[in-house]
């Protein structure tokens, strides 16, 4: 009777233990993917990169604004003409230190550099690539080259910066000293973007494939990319990164690539660039992708407030609402009424970019940015959805002009293409024509161009840096007549200006990083470059 | 059948006899069996008994607290029998986890019992509020008297670098996420399981203890049907008193003359913050009201009209019959001087002509915006019964809480059943189901945020009308903030979980010494939320028509088997009893969300009828499935009594863990009775009972880590183009291992005197190794953090329990229990960042040394107690203009980034003077009388974010809890107190309070207390419109507003009255007792202003204040 019983026990608990055994404890997640099931198939890759697209326009009004034009001088810093209170006020007095240095955490830019990362650590030479070699390699030329376009951004604005290229802490055991990253010095950093523009540009080749359209990264993208790259490292000294002899001739071998590519174009009405509903048009480039119920720009903060905010016209109308904006916007950055006079009469694109507004007398009192002020959907309300460009075919011509002047050649017939356009039918070659002159005064002129043809396109800053007062000399950002009034954007006493300092909390984040030449605070080790 | 029961009954005789206590007092209703049978009766009311019994039987007498005795039946004369006071302490069973009991008085480990009384005297909504100050080294802070919270509990300083970490809480084998929503009646039993030697059986989910209760179940040979009643009445209790409307204009009007002209220009015009304007406007201190419409008859009710103020004039006057009330306005002299100056005329308008009388009517929001008092109703039924095969018991119970806030509530609604019976003589069967409903809402549904209900919306001016004259409510300012009870039930709230548990084991008794037991354990827990918001009037004039509606469903299913082999035998002198068990958990979650707006009318919250328009409606389901595999075993062994040895193990695999999902948790504890050596005997009538314990285990925790997290995620996003999106939405992570805690600890119990004295000594170390933290990383990885196993983490401390029996006499009776635990949490290690001490998140401060030196302080740092307060110094208030300095500069309390307003920067006198006006332009002021003297601590003349000086740490080092149950014959006294000690705190509130932040709101009474040129000793600085817009006085953190957090609670007092036997006992009624309480009588304590004194943790904001409550009780057993 004994035996048995403890047989019977024996058997039950053995039994029981198989049962729970057998229970698996490998759960994956039920409603996303999981590291264990994502980067198996070509169409996870092909939405990862159009995530990478998303974060392209998540960004996009820090690289293409407070990175790319805020600084440049040319909007009102006090109390806009409205009466309204600016945004980024520090910023667009170029009153940034290292107690309120304007931008922190690199702009999160790392947070988009990793998801290139991962994806060329996840997919290059993978099984996926292997199975669809030309698929991927297309998608790996758009990774490489947004990487390099972040980069750049980047280098344009601290200077030398961490280079990382690899997802470390999907590598095991996470560490905060392994993943500490100094500052690469300039040199490292800008031959680290060729690298990855000549990556981009050699997948595209075999890729066999270069376009699918002009809101998704392309070939003509890297190419626009890389002239941009090659004509900043041919004009401007950073440290141990100075002009190398080959750097004109390869930026402008990349504009020319462009400008014989038959798909683009000047368009002939500036106005029609921008619409909503003209996204296609020949003259873009690259673009960020905008749409009512999927995303929406910040234009609104260029615009004004209250649907009863009532204006003047030049000829002392009265006028409610003219832009219906439909209470949808608020004045929070303003372009200095010097630049709007600098426009000429007969220029469309001043029209095409601003809404002027008088004083009951008749006195010119502000403007407000109608660029890219969208449309009217279909339930009547007003939506920020035009598409913001990254590269248009206006700047091939400007760039050329500039490599033009820089080789001592005659950069006027590519401003008059852009003026005869701007003028349209009253362009009047004998008066209106650019001609050419001195260095400076060319300078200038494409600059002035530039600065017509660009507004809120995130090209005004660099723009100061690049072009120059001398083909050694001084970026015009210290050139008093680059702001159009008598005080340069940046004095000559803060040349350290040129790039944007590094916030504190990232300082403390990380021993090895330190702080851009001549802003350094209380105990902050500086880079010498 | 009949004839058989004559016969059994022939062969019986009638036994009699008295059973008292040791003291020859009778004890009622003591419990008298003949031996092997079910044969039995009560004593009465003079502890006599008399029972027919079989020749020769054996008596078996029992009696709660005492000692059972068997006494052979003697028929001729009649029995006297003396039961023995239970040494309850020492004999008392204690829980081990799988159904493992043991003597208190082998026990090796840290495993507190809470004492019954805790959970039966007073009301409570759960029995985590009860448990304050009850158990040594649990600390209990009820941070809400909202009557369904749930306090926050945490054993021995907690686990977690911020002192967080909950125990594990098991109610019958079954793992509850909280103490919510459990009747306290059904508790049979409750313990704290403290130390790793004995918590290791619960492995990996056991690293800040354990929290085991047991349900009542029925007892052989006592069937009783017990009813229980209790009424409370709950009292508001508002730390902040609100100044009435006359003095809140003298202040406010006053506020703002003083604020708009700070300082003044050469050509006359002043500089301040203050927009005078609103003196004259149709705000709360303003006099641009109106009451009756032009046409001089119409009452108004808009925008004009939800300020009292106004000046008095001809129209209006018939107010002051009808309760309004005049005053003379504060600021007339000063307008009258200054209206036609140009500045001002442009301020007030050239129409405007000051007038000497201001009339307006005292309103106090609380009066509006309470159910004070409210009400508690708790009812409780329960039958049990048993004979030698089987048990039963069944209760259900019945809780209604209101809430102060009006319109709040919490209900539950609870059934228990627990039967066993035995089927065959090898085999029990269990069974037991639980079931809980509650109800709630916490606050009307304006509303979502208790700190703003109890100081905020209490702050709306008292010159608000909430009501017209002839009492038709109004609504005040808006919704947010005005009069409450205007629109209450415009807020639709649907609040509700269920849970259910059931249970079903067997026992099979193989022999006498060895048993399996296999379980199935089902918890079934499901939430239903809906709200819905009809038409509501957001301000008197505009009506909000939005009407979102939400509803949310989820349900969790939680499956438990296990199946436990259990062996016991005596053998000589040896003990031994092993256990072995293995146990699978599977948990799924799942349910669905859904939020609409915009239906075409406010009658029906049904989605179906919400506008399906783009973007107006949004819906999401979610699911989550977990499971755990265990092996566990226990072994204990004793030889004599006197040397005890414990061990267990256990080994977990969690499908949360990727890399590293097995742990193994082992933990040991062994025992030495001493006082059974012979070498103690001289001492025996001493101490009676002596035992030196030590434990060591180690447990794990994965506490706080998502079902999936570590396996990250990539989810769609935001369509681009049109096209569908992917991106890393969470970072994978699977090297994360599990936290692990190890527990030593040494122990010394004594009893003094028979055990009518004994104290508990024990000193423990905790370390936690392998912290999950999130772990802050470079910008340039691109994750700002990450969780990482994050260094160690240590709790040290020393708990001392002391009970007595001072008294024990024939009518009188007094025990007293008392604990006091004493705990420090260290950062032992953390993760090598190479920073010095590898600081996270730590800031500096000046050391003091010299002008420049600076101290990295607070966050996390190696060797350092976490948690420290550090404040700006307030060296009391510049008295008069020869106080201030000539040179001191005060920089903004902080930076201002590129996205805030203009900072402030104050200047001492001379420096002030020398600046041209154009220099000081509006972001300078002066440093003037009625300023804050902030401390410089190193000495150079700037106060800027560095100058802080160290208050506290802001965790308790001390706590504990003192009971007390007094007795004189059929009266008895209890009384409960818990304290606290060792910390600090900072008002949150009444600094934004005082310094008018809101810019019109009332001004707590403390404004009395601030700086006038005719009060210059004031405590605080002087009183302005909106502080943080001007000099920040207030807004900066400091020692103005920290007290020492220590405080002692009055937690219950209660008398009872046991109605004697002898008038009941004709209603067949056995037992009934009344009772008045009184619970939550208030703290002693320095921060008088703290709404909830327990909750520590720095600066801390208003809150709801445990109601004080008086509760009247009855039972009745029959």
């Amino acid at each position: 009777m004994k035996t048995k019983k403890i047989t019977y026990l024996a058997a039950l608990m053995v039994s029981l233990i198989l049962t729970f055994t057998a229970c698996n404890l490998d759960l994956g997640p039920i409603d996303n993917y999981g590291n264990a099931n994502f980067w198996k198939t070509l169409p996870q890759a092909q939405a990862y990169v159009n995530g990478m697209h998303m974060d392209l326009r998540s960004t996009s009004f820090n690289r293409n604004y407070i990175l790319g034009e805020a600084r440049g001088g040319l909007l009102v810093t006090g109390n806009s003409s409205q009466g309204i209170a600016p945004d980024y006020g520090d910023i667009k007095k170029n009153d940034v230190n290292g107690n309120t240095p304007g931008v922190s955490g690199w702009v999160d830019f790392y947070g988009k550099i990793f998801d290139f990362n991962l994806m060329i650590q996840n997919i290059e030479n993978s099984d996926i690539h292997k199975n669809n070699q030309k698929d991927v390699d297309y998608l790996l030329a758009q990774t490489y080259g947004m990487r390099a376009f972040y980069y750049f951004t980047l280098y344009r604005t601290f200077g030398g910066v961490p280079l990382v290229t690899r997802v470390k802490v999907l590598d095991g055991q996470v560490n905060a000293v392994d993943l500490y990253t100094a500052r690469a010095n300039p040199k490292e950093t800008m031959d680290f973007i060729k690298s990855d523009i000549q990556k981009s540009l050699d997948y595209f080749v075999s890729a066999g494939k270069e376009w699918t359209n002009n809101v998704t990264w392309s070939k003509a993208a890297t190419q626009m990319l890389a002239a941009q790259t090659y004509l900043w490292s041919a004009k401007v000294t950073l440290g141990n990164q100075t002009p190398d002899a080959g750097d004109l001739a390869k930026a402008e071998s990349y504009l020319n690539d462009i400008k014989n590519n038959t798909r683009f174009g000047l368009l002939s009405d500036f106005s029609k660039i921008f619409t909503s509903d003209n996204g296609g048009n020949k003259e873009i480039i690259m673009a960020i992708y905008y749409a009512d119920g999927e995303a929406t720009s910040n234009v609104g903060n260029f615009l004004y407030a209250a649907a009863q905010n009532t204006f003047y016209t030049k000829t002392c109308t009265k006028v409610v609402d003219p832009l219906k904006i439909l209470s949808t916007g608020i004045q929070r950055n303003e372009y200095t009424l010097d630049f709007y006079k600098s426009y000429s009469d007969k220029d469309t694109r001043r029209s095409a970019t601003f809404m002027d507004y008088y004083t009951p007398s008749s006195a010119l009192m502000g403007t407000v940015m109608k660029k890219f002020i969208g449309s009217i959907n279909s339930t009547g309300a007003r939506v920020y959805d035009c598409n913001e460009p990254i590269y248009r075919y206006a700047d091939v011509l400007l760039m050329l002009a500039e490599v033009e002047n820089m080789k001592g050649g005659d950069p006027a017939q590519y401003i008059n293409q852009i003026r005869q356009r701007a003028y349209g039918a009253d362009y009047v070659a004998a008066t209106d024509a650019y001609v050419n002159a001195d260095f400076k005064t060319n300078e200038y002129a494409i600059l002035k161009e530039r600065d017509k043809e660009f507004v809120y396109e995130g090209s005004r800053w660099f723009d100061i840096l690049r072009l120059k007062d001398g083909i050694n000399g001084q970026p015009l950002a210290f050139d008093a007549a680059s702001a159009y009034t008598t005080t340069p954007v940046l004095k000559t006493t803060e040349k350290y200006k040129v790039l944007w300092p590094i916030d504190k909390a990232t300082l403390n984040a990380d021993p090895l990083l330190k702080q851009t030449p001549g802003y350094k605070v209380a105990d902050q080790v500086e880079e010498v470059w | 059948m009949l004839l058989l029961t004559l016969a059994a009954t022939a062969q019986k005789k009638a036994v009699t006899g008295t059973v008292t206590d040791t003291n020859k007092e009778p004890l009622i209703g003591a419990t008298v069996r003949e031996a092997g049978t079910t044969n039995g009766t009560l004593t009465n009311f003079d502890g006599n008994f008399t029972l027919n019994v079989a020749d020769g039987a054996t008596l078996e007498v029992s009696y709660v607290g005492y000692t059972s005795a068997k006494i052979k039946a003697s028929f001729g004369s009649p029995n006297l029998v003396s039961l023995k006071d239970d040494a309850a302490l020492l004999d008392e069973v204690v829980i081990t986890g799988y159904t493992g009991t043991q003597v208190r008085s082998r026990s090796t480990n840290s495993i507190a019992k809470v004492d019954n009384k805790k959970l039966t005297v007073g009301v409570f909504s759960n029995p985590g509020q009860a448990l304050s100050g009850a158990v040594s080294g649990l600390r209990v802070t009820q941070t809400s008297g909202n009557p369904g919270a749930a306090p926050t509990i945490t054993l021995r300083g907690g686990t977690n670098l911020d002192g967080s970490g909950s125990p594990l809480v098991i109610v019958d084998g079954q793992i509850r996420g909280s103490l919510s929503d459990i009747n306290p009646e059904d508790i049979e039993d409750m313990q704290v399981m403290k130390d790793a030697g004995a918590t290791a059986i619960y492995g990996a989910r056991a690293n800040n203890g354990v929290i085991l209760i047991t349900t009542k179940k029925g007892k052989s040979g006592q069937s009783e049907i017990n009813f229980k009643a209790k009424v409370g009445v709950n009292n508001l209790i508002n730390p902040y008193k609100f100044t009435d409307a006359e003095t809140y204009l003298t202040w406010q009007r006053n506020a703002y003359l003083n604020s708009h002209n700070v300082w003044t220009k050469a050509d006359g015009t002043p500089v301040g913050f203050s927009p005078i304007a609103n003196l004259t406007k149709n705000t709360p201190m303003g006099t641009g009201n109106s009451y009756f419409a032009s046409d001089g008859k119409t009452i108004l009710n808009d925008g004009n009209s939800i300020w009292s103020t106004m000046y008095l004039n001809d129209q209006n006057k018939i107010l002051l019959d009808q309760g309004w009330q005049k005053m003379r306005d504060p600021a007339y002299d000063f307008m009258l001087a200054n209206y036609q100056k140009p500045w001002y005329k442009s301020q007030f308008g050239t129409t405007f002509v000051p007038q000497e009388y201001l009339i307006f009517k005292n309103t106090n929001p609380a009066d509006y915006n309470f159910k004070d008092p409210s009400y508690t109703q708790d009812y409780n039924v329960n039958m049990s019964g048993g004979n030698d095969k089987g048990h039963y018991y069944s209760g259900i119970g019945y809780n209604y809480s209101q809430g102060l806030p009006i319109n709040s509530y919490y209900k539950r609604y609870s059934f228990i059943f627990n039967g066993d019976y035995k089927i065959k003589p090898w085999l029990t069967s269990i069974s037991s189901i639980n079931y809980g409903r509650a109800n709630w809402q916490s606050m009307p549904g304006s509303q979502g945020d208790e700190a703003n209900y109890f100081s905020r919306i209490l702050s709306v001016p008292p010159t608000v009308r909430f009501s017209n004259e002839d009492g038709t409510p109004r609504l005040g300012n808006n919704a947010g903030d005005g009069n409450q009870n205007f629109q209450p039930n415009q807020w639709f709230i649907f609040n509700q979980t269920d849970k259910f548990t059931m249970n079903q084991a067997f026992k099979v008794d193989f022999t006498k010494s060895l048993y399996l037991r296999m379980a199935a354990n089902w918890y079934y827990s499901e939430g239903n939320y809906e709200s819905f918001t009809k038409d509501y009037y957001n301000t008197p004039t505009q009506i909000s028509t939005n009407r979102s509606t939400s509803a949310e469903f989820n349900r969790s299913f939680e499956q438990t088997y296990n199946a436990v082999l259990n062996y016991e035998k005596q053998i000589n002198s040896h003990y031994l009893a092993v256990m072995l068990g293995t146990e699978f958990y599977d948990s799924f979650y799942n349910g669905f969300s859904a939020s609409g707006s915009g239906a075409a009318t406010d009658d029906f919250r049904d989605l179906s009828l919400t506008s399906s328009d783009k973007d107006k409606r949004s819906i999401d389901s979610y699911h989550t499935q977990q499971r755990i595999l265990s092996f566990f075993g226990r072994v204990n062994y004793d030889y004599m009594g006197k040397y005890i040895l414990s061990a267990v193990v256990r080994r977990d695999g969690y499908s949360r863990l990727i890399d590293n999902r097995w742990g193994t948790f082992p933990g040991f504890s062994a025992g030495w009775m001493f006082s059974k050596e012979s070498f103690m005997n001289p001492l025996k009538d001493v101490i009676s009972f002596g035992k030196l314990k030590t434990s060591y285990g180690l447990n794990g925790n994965v506490s706080g880590i998502g079902a999936y997290e570590l396996q990250g995620g990539y989810s769609g996003s935001t369509k681009y183009n049109g096209q569908s999106t992917f991106i890393l939405s969470s970072v994978p992570n699977p090297g994360l291992i599990w936290e692990k805690t190890r527990t030593f600890e040494v122990g010394l119990d004594l009893s003094y005197f028979e055990n009518r004295y004994s104290t508990n000594f024990t000193l423990y170390d905790r370390l936690t190794s392998d912290k999950f933290a999130s772990l802050s990383l470079p910008s340039s990885s691109g994750i700002s953090s990450i969780r990482t196993n994050n260094g160690q983490f240590r709790n040290r401390g020393l708990e001392i329990e002391l009970a007595a029996k001072p008294l024990q006499s024939k009518n009188w009776n007094w025990s007293i229990n008392a604990n006091i635990a004493y705990n420090k949490n260290t950062v032992v290690k953390l993760p090598n960042n190479g920073l010095p001490l590898n600081r996270q998140q730590a800031f500096q401060v000046y050391s003091g040394k010299d002008a420049t030196d600076l101290l990295w302080v607070g966050g996390y740092q190696e060797g350092q107690e976490p948690g420290v307060l550090y404040v700006w110094q307030a060296d009391g208030i510049y008295k008069n203009e020869s106080e201030i300095p000539d040179n001191m500069k005060v920089l903004s309390y902080n930076y201002v980034g590129a996205f805030g307003g203009p900072s402030k920067t104050l200047w001492g006198k001379a420096q002030w003077a020398a600046m041209s006006e154009t220099d000081r332009g509006t972001s300078n002021y002066p440093i003037q009388p009625g300023d804050v003297k902030w401390k410089d601590i190193n000495g150079d003349n700037i106060i800027d974010e560095y100058d802080k000086v160290k208050v506290g740490n802001t965790t308790p080092h001390w706590i504990g809890g003192i009971n007390s149950t007094l007795s004189w014959k059929n009266l008895s006294l209890y009384t409960a107190f818990d304290y606290a000690l060792g910390f600090w705190m900072m008002d949150y509130r009444l600094p934004w309070l005082m310094g008018n932040m809101q810019g019109t709101y009332a001004m707590p009474m403390e404004v009395t207390n601030t700086w006038t040129s005719e009060n210059p000793d004031a405590k605080y600085p002087r009183y302005t419109y909106a502080d943080q817009l001007g000099k920040g006085n207030y807004l900066r953190s400091s020692t103005l507003f920290t007290n020492r957090g220590d405080y002692l609670s009055f937690r219950q007092i209660s008398l009872t009255y046991s109605v004697p036997r002898e008038i009941i006992n004709k209603g067949f009624i056995q037992k009934l007792d009344i009772s008045v309480t009184g619970q939550n009588l208030g703290y002693l304590t320095a921060g008088k202003t703290f709404a909830n004194p327990e909750k520590g943790g720095g600066i801390v904001d208003a809150g709801y204040s445990l109601p004080r409550t008086v509760t009247f009780g009855l039972n009745i057993s029959f």
